[in-house]
């Protein structure tokens, strides 16, 4: 029973790290009505912006001098989570609104360009930029209690996820520019005709979107402990499959999705014999299955020529 | 696919170039070239050139590097002696531990004129993917450092050698300490999927089925670059395991660690060779690496012939990064190479015969090949990790029992 | 108070309207005939700055209008109620209306112009939290017309009133306009291929006719003209 409990957790876990993600190729998708294939590497390119601030840059350091070390992780974080929100907007201008409009297959094309660029990029000019490195431990460490499972790190990620996409909830169903967003991502031209000032709200999308990615790739770097440039490929990969599974512009959905691919995930590795080489692989068959079968997702609608 | 209006074919032409680009950006970190410096008296001696191959970037960047230097320090200090009849240029090459890069910058150097022989790779798999290139143009190829079994074999001798033991090789003593020295009967196996980890785990296997009352309850093999273990350790946890067994690389090895920790798992001993042997090692797993018990290939330098003067010249060099495990590899390696031109002469054909004959004497005692092209010689001691450094064995505090390995009783 | 003046646009190389003249005047009635395809949707979207004219000028309130943004004319006082209602299918009917009302920042006169569309429509009020998707669909355009009403808008543009709707909520929808006209000092313009119920709602007309205005005249007039009649009022476009 432990092992399950303890597995249960694993699962968890590696669902906080996928959402964040998957909610961020579903917003944009809501809004724009493409997918932005480049979002793994945006927020590992956070993760990278924050780690910089830790150590190279000494920001931290320098922070934690004056204030406590909780706060200045939190200002840390949030300074790299900007970051990130104004990366992925240049992205936007950079790759995206040359097409916008125009031919749908270049935008494509040119996302998954950028993804391969921001990759690059990172491995070209940060120091030792090509070599894993370990990603500083900004949560607190230490177990709650004797208990192996309650670790403070943990239940921090849990906790962070879950306010980021409660926040997130109440700004898009409780502000007017939360429901403009979801007002153009159900209807453009009535949105339009409303006077909705579209490229606003795009940028703002783009802002919202962006400071999540962040969030979610310094969880996801905190969790495993490690930082690789490339691993916004496989991270995007799976964030946008659990956002596939979920529904492609469904916020809940990418919830769900990321729940279930991570439990597929886990319960692969732990109880098949010989099921780590094949965890990916189950992952991404439940992706092709619902892509033949049920391409809404779980939670989004018949849209299927958008996908 | 595309429709016929003009501005749908430049965006698509403009979208595939920037993916091109961004595709030629990432293939672009595959190779640097250097240059040892030149000679003082400028005679107009001949020369011949050696490449030398390692992991420089990338996730094993720490092992490349050390060799390089040392394998620099060696052609230096034969230009310096002025014994030789002509003039060697060292060319060091990255292979970032990607086969694919390491057979494009095989291609270069078989390209290069005057480019007499070659040493090379840490990992394995570039080292499997190069030998064919370097077979095929003529070009000997001395491995300092990869140690798959199935890298040197009678039809590729003697174009491809090797100084350092195979993993069998170094699984052999782990093992026997590990299990008879320290009676640790029932495993857990991690492994990965690459050839070298393949290797590992049929080694630790035959190694188990040697001693009768061991066994392998448990056993996973995961993927480079993989980063979350914990699934596999959960799972490994309710075993009741004597030790895990890692078969693979530095970093999936210290997060194994780190994460076993983490699971509360802290009483397990861990055990691998020279593969997860690096300072990232302990970087990467913080106090966790704490008592992990692993092999080097070798003896300490200073422990062996020449093993002082080699550390100090070293030093005096002003090399940044430690020579690291299998610096002193690189060393000999490059020696080999030297003597065996000094008396073979530069005919590529000539000089292999002569390195696939030579007994030659320095850090790693006496090295000679057997009919594979596998070194001989197969030292190697037992380390423990002890307040964050690799202890020899024999000096550490574990030994004397004023510190216990987890899980001793 | 809206003036078009030799307003063209193209689609690529395709001509859609062609020096369009039209004028509305503050408190006035106005409606656009024509059939399918004749540029009426087009028409509306060009003045909402939707569709950029290749030649001509809008006015609006004498200003000139036709190189703004939608959101910058949408601002000064237009509404419109779409031909396919426009709606956020899935946003509340609540929220649907609140849009309509994007602009406005005093959140009493919100709650006035509630209250006046309640009055309106009195079935509002019971169906605030229902998905605006699950209405039927004479339901939705009401629903399209409250919501451009929050906006309190000078000037209420409206896409085929009529299109879609069986005959029964056709007399419903207009009997709506005619009591709008009659309580609010509002202008409309409407576009609408049923040239009988537009005629009885509006003081003048426009006939679109392939892009180009071919006709215009106070309502009574078009409804005698031979064309109007053979061509609009003929049995089939009732």
């Amino acid at each position: 029973m432990e092992l399950i409990i303890s597995q249960i957790l694993n699962a968890v876990m590696l669902a906080c790290t996928y959402t964040l993600v998957g909610i961020g190729f579903s917003l944009f998708f809501g809004a724009m009505d493409i997918v932005v294939f480049c979002l793994g590497d945006v927020a590992i390119a956070g993760a990278f912006a924050i780690m910089a601030l830790s150590t190279v840059m000494g920001v931290y350091a320098s922070l934690s001098g004056i204030l406590p070390a909780p706060i200045s992780g939190i200002i840390v974080v949030f300074i790299g989570a900007c970051f990130t929100a104004g990366l992925v907007t240049l992205m936007y201008r950079a790759v995206i609104v040359p097409f916008e409009g125009k031919n749908i297959n270049a935008s494509l094309l040119s996302t998954i360009a950028a993804g391969i660029v921001i990759r690059e990029l990172i491995g070209l000019f940060y120091p030792e930029g090509r070599n894993p490195h370990a990603f500083p431990q900004l949560l607190p460490a230490g177990l709650i209690g004797d208990n192996v499972l309650l670790s403070w790190r943990n239940i921090i990620i849990i906790a962070i996820t879950f306010i980021m996409v409660m926040l997130l909830y109440w700004f898009v169903n409780r502000t007017k520019t939360g429901l403009s967003i979801q007002a153009i991502s159900q209807n453009k031209e009535a949105a339009i005709m409303v006077g909705i000032n579209w490229h606003r709200i795009i940028v703002i999308t783009f802002l919202i979107g962006g400071f999540l990615l962040g969030i979610g790739g310094f969880l996801t770097a905190s969790y495993f402990n490690s930082l690789r440039f490339d691993m916004g490929a496989m991270y995007g990969l799976k964030g946008f499959c659990v956002a596939v599974v979920g529904g492609l512009g469904s916020i809940y959905g990418a919830i769900v999705g990321g729940l279930l691919i991570a439990f597929v995930e886990v319960f692969v590795t732990a109880f098949i014999p010989g099921g780590t080489a094949y965890s990916s692989v189950a992952a991404f068959l439940i992706v092709v299955l619902f892509i033949l079968f049920k391409p809404e997702g779980i939670l989004g609608e018949k849209t299927v020529e958008k996908v | 696919m595309f429709k016929g209006k003009p501005i749908g074919k430049i965006a698509a032409g403009l979208g595939a170039l920037i993916f091109l680009l961004g595709i030629l950006a990432g293939c672009g970190g595959g190779t640097k070239s250097q240059e040892a410096p030149k000679q003082e008296g400028g005679s107009q001696k001949k020369v011949v050139k050696i490449a030398f191959i390692g992991p420089l970037t990338g996730p094993n960047a720490t092992e490349g590097v050390g060799p390089r230097n040392t394998f620099e320090l060696a052609v230096n200090q034969a230009n310096k002696s002025g014994k030789l009849p002509f003039e060697i240029k060292f060319l060091a090459y990255d292979d970032a531990s990607n086969p694919g890069t390491a057979a494009s910058v095989a291609q270069k150097i078989v390209a290069e004129p005057d480019v007499v022989a070659a040493s090379g790779h840490w990992n394995t798999a570039c080292a499997e993917a190069t030998i064919p290139i370097f077979k095929a143009a003529g070009i000997p190829m001395v491995i300092w450092g990869a140690i798959g079994p199935s890298l040197t074999k009678e039809e590729n001798f003697p174009y491809i050698t090797r100084v350092c033991p195979t993993s069998v090789q170094e699984n052999i003593p782990l093992a026997a300490f590990v299990m008879d020295q320290l009676g640790r009967k029932k495993w857990a196996l991690i492994s990965s999927t690459s050839v070298y980890g393949k290797a590992n785990t049929e080694a630790w296997q035959a190694e188990v089925k040697k001693r009768s009352g061991a066994e392998i309850v448990s056993l996973d093999e995961i993927t480079d670059g993989s980063t979350d273990f914990r699934p596999i350790l959960s799972k490994i946890k309710k075993l009741n395991v004597d030790g895990l067994y890692y078969g693979g690389n530095i970093m999936e090895a210290a997060l194994i660690r780190s994460q076993m920790n983490e699971l509360g798992m802290k009483d397990i001993l861990m055990a691998g060779i020279s593969g997860i042997v690096s300072p990232k090692f302990i970087e990467v797993a913080g106090q966790a690496a704490e008592g992990v018990v692993v092999t080097q290939p070798g003896k300490e330098p200073k422990k062996m012939p020449g093993g002082k003067e080699f550390i100090e010249e070293y030093q005096k060099a002003g090399y940044k990064e430690p020579y690291g495990a299998y610096g002193a590899y690189a060393y000999d390696a490059a020696n080999i190479i030297i003597t065996a031109l000094k008396e073979a002469g530069t005919d590529r054909k000539a000089l292999a015969d002569k390195i696939g004959k030579i007994a030659y004497t320095g850090l790693l005692g006496t090295t000679s090949f057997d009919k594979t092209g596998q070194t001989t010689n197969s030292l190697s001691t037992i380390y423990v990790i002890q307040d964050g450094k690799f202890v020899d064995w024999d000096e550490s505090k574990y030994k004397t029992g004023e510190r216990k390995l987890p899980g001793a009783k | 108070m809206l003036e078009l003046k030799n307003v063209s646009t193209r689609y690529g190389q395709i001509p859609i309207l062609m020096q369009v003249n039209i004028q509305v005047a503050r408190g006035e009635t106005v409606c656009i005939l024509g059939a399918n395809g004749a540029g009426k949707t087009t028409l509306l979207k060009t003045i909402l700055g939707m569709v950029k004219p290749t030649a001509g000028e809008i006015y609006f309130n004498k200003q000139r209008i036709d190189s703004l943004p939608p959101h910058n004319i949408i601002a000064q006082g237009i509404a419109i109620v779409p031909e396919r209602e426009g709606l956020f299918p899935k946003l509340t009917v609540e929220n649907n209306l609140l849009m309509g009302g994007y602009y406005e920042q005093d959140p009493g006169n919100i709650l006035a112009r509630l209250a006046e569309v309640y009055q309106a429509f009195p079935w509002l009020p019971q169906r605030l939290k229902q998905k605006a998707g699950t209405l039927s669909g004479g339901e939705r355009k009401m629903l399209g017309i409250a919501r451009a009403l929050l906006a309190n808008p000078q000037l209420l543009l409206m896409d085929e009133p009529s299109l879609g709707l069986a005959p029964a909520t056709i007399n419903e929808v207009f009997n709506v306009i005619t009591r709008i006209k009659r309580d609010k000092e509002i202008t409309i313009l409407l576009v609408e291929q049923n040239a009988r119920k537009a005629l009885l709602v509006a003081e003048r007309g426009y006939v679109l006719q392939k892009g180009a205005v071919i006709l215009e005249g106070p309502a009574a007039a078009l409804q005698e003209n031979e064309i109007v009649k053979k061509s609009y009022l003929a049995a089939g476009s009732f």
